[in-house]
């Protein structure tokens, strides 16, 4: 088996699908799991044996995370709240997520630690998502005391999944609270050192894109570098998913490379060692990670470049599908949940679209042939856009029901200009911190680049038939 | 003699090449004050309300299907609006719905 870990992250996944699918009780999964954890043991040695048995074992593994995901501990917030009791709830706990301020209030996921309901008090567990339209400035990791009125996420009649409820839902929250009162407690200094650091480090970052240039394309930097994406003014964002470019606004393995690039480009520089370059990296993407909200094509694209340099470190050659494996072995361990979001869905089907039919249909093709080195370029970009959509097509129909034919087109003009804003973006930052007398100048190019791609972008869905609205 | 690397010198070029551009772009900028709004101005992200159309309006998300075609009819029957707002005078749009309109559209 030359890619075990495709195999293996197949067999986790069928798992987790089949679990959601189907009502066994967890002990008879887990029964299971034990029974061929032990036959696995003792034919350990037995070949293709033993190989079914360990596809078997992570096919049971994956059915009890989820089973175990979804089961919640006895003092969780949902075991809390009756839905007879309509009035004020007082939670007391710590705020486990950045502050997003929008329309004059604040939200944030809080993590509960004690509930109170008139003079009925308990201690529990599990994260609520808060709205507050108190002015104070919250921060990742503050301690607090909430009341408010308690209401689950809505949810239309007819779907699930593409309601908020089920987004909600797959991060583990279940509830939405309403503050009327809000009582600070403490910031607690021990609590996400790692996070608050990234958080501290956007703040930052974000401050020096803004200070030179204006709004809308620092929205468009901050969404680029920093994984920001409310920045984006609704009418460009409606824009680039009419013309299927939309996935330029988020964070990618393409963002996480240059960041190893620039990271491991610095460290040899001031000469560190190999060694300690590859740790030193390996930290700062993960700080990077944090930095740009941990969501799941980020994490993807962090695992897989930390397996690339491990490979580097050792010299050994990567596999792609290995490492895009075991980035979503990893993903799926922390939250099975994860299989059933829209992100995590096509950040890997794109990637593995990319990967698997880019080669078959060059070879198909006969691209190597062509002998002008600029219309090769042109023609790989046109393919790798074209294996892309290929994959991704159905999710998108089937999620947002748009249908875009142009999207082939308008990403090979749009996919290298955004790898130029986010080479911009990241020399604008660098230069804002060392040296700010030259950071005007790569806001001017940052700007003229986002203009470029905003009217290519706007030409493009104005063809006819560039995109359908599917019923 | 500068002991550079291929990768090197290409993050060097590119560096001096930005910094360049932009070195143009502000002399432009500072030569005539009219190139900054042509850049990335602010209605590029936009609509202008007079010339929306009924699917434009609907497709914003921040109005009804009812909403969009009040809109319009006051649009035929009053003329183009002077200011944003002036969409105030269509039923329907309170302060809290105007400040969602004036992320998406504006008045010219």
């Amino acid at each position: 088996m030359k890619k075990p870990l495709v195999c293996l992250a197949s067999g986790l996944c069928l798992g987790i699908f089949l679990s959601y699918k189907l009502t066994l009780s967890f002990c008879w999964v887990y029964g299971a799991a034990l029974i061929i954890l032990t036959v696995s043991i003792f034919s350990i040695k037995k070949g293709l044996r033993a190989d079914i048995l360990l596809l078997c074992l992570f096919f049971l593994f994956g059915a009890v995370l989820l089973k175990d995901a979804r089961m919640l501990p006895k003092h969780h917030i949902v075991r809390c709240i009756s839905y007879k009791n309509n009035g004020l709830y007082t939670i007391k706990g710590f705020i486990s997520s950045e502050p997003v301020f929008k329309n004059a209030r604040a939200s944030f996921i809080f993590n509960t630690q004690q509930i109170q309901y008139g003079n009925f008090k308990q201690n529990c567990t599990g994260p609520v998502l808060v709205y507050t339209k108190d002015k104070r400035n919250f921060k990742l990791g503050q301690d607090l005391v909430l009341t408010g009125t308690m209401a689950r996420p809505y949810k239309p009649a007819d779907s699930y999944h593409k309601s908020f409820r089920g987004y909600l839902y797959n991060q583990g929250i279940f509830y939405i609270m309403r503050t009327r009162a809000v009582r600070v407690a403490e910031i607690s200094n021990s609590r996400y050192i790692l996070r608050r650091l990234a958080v501290y480090l956007k703040s930052r970052m974000k401050e020096r894109i803004a200070r030179y240039t204006p709004r809308i394309t620092a929205g468009i930097l901050g969404a680029m570098v920093l994984g920001e994406r409310r920045g984006i003014p609704p009418l460009i964002n409606n824009n680039m998913v009419k013309s299927g470019t939309v996935h330029i606004l988020v964070i990618s393995g393409f963002h996480t490379g240059i960041v190893a690039f620039i990271i491991i480009l610095i460290l040899k520089l001031i000469r560190i060692p190999k060694k300690a370059r590859f740790y030193i990296a390996v930290f700062l993407l993960i700080i990077y990670c944090l930095l740009t909200g941990v969501s799941a094509p980020v994490v993807r694209a962090t695992v897989m470049a930390i397996v690339f340099l491990f490979a580097y470190l050792i010299r050994r050659e990567p596999d792609i599908y290995n490492s895009l494996s075991l980035a979503a072995i990893f993903i799926l361990g922390f939250n099975p949940r994860q299989l059933f979001d829209v992100g995590f869905q096509l950040s890997f089907i794109s990637v593995f679209s990319i990967v698997y039919l880019y080669p078959k249909i060059r070879l198909l093709l006969h691209a190597d042939a062509i002998r002008i080195k600029f219309l090769r370029f042109l023609i790989d970009g046109c393919l790798v856009s074209l294996s892309a959509w290929l994959g991704t097509m159905g999710f998108i129909a089937c999620y947002f029901k748009i249908f875009s034919p142009v999207t082939v087109l308008a990403n090979i003009f749009i996919v290298p200009i955004a790898a130029l804003i986010t080479l911009c973006g990241f020399s604008l930052i660098i230069m804002g911190f060392f040296c700010p007398r030259l950071a005007p100048f790569f806001a001017y190019t940052s700007e003229l680049v986002c203009a470029l791609m905003l009217g290519i972008n706007n030409l493009l869905i104005k063809i006819p038939g560039a995109y359908f609205y599917l019923p | 003699m500068l002991d550079l690397t291929c990768q090197e010198r290409k993050v060097v070029l590119f560096l001096i090449s930005i910094a360049l551009i932009g070195a143009g772009v502000d002399f432009a900028v500072k030569m005539n004050t009219g190139i900054e709004k042509v850049i990335v101005s602010e209605n590029i992200a936009k609509i202008n309300i007079n010339l929306a159309s009924l699917d434009d309006l609907i497709n914003s998300g921040v109005v009804t299907q009812k909403l969009a075609q009040k809109i319009i009819e006051y649009r035929d029957n009053v003329g183009s609006f002077g200011n944003i707002k002036e969409l105030k005078e269509v039923k329907g749009i309170g302060e809290a719905r105007l400040e969602k309109i004036e992320e998406i559209f504006f008045v010219e």
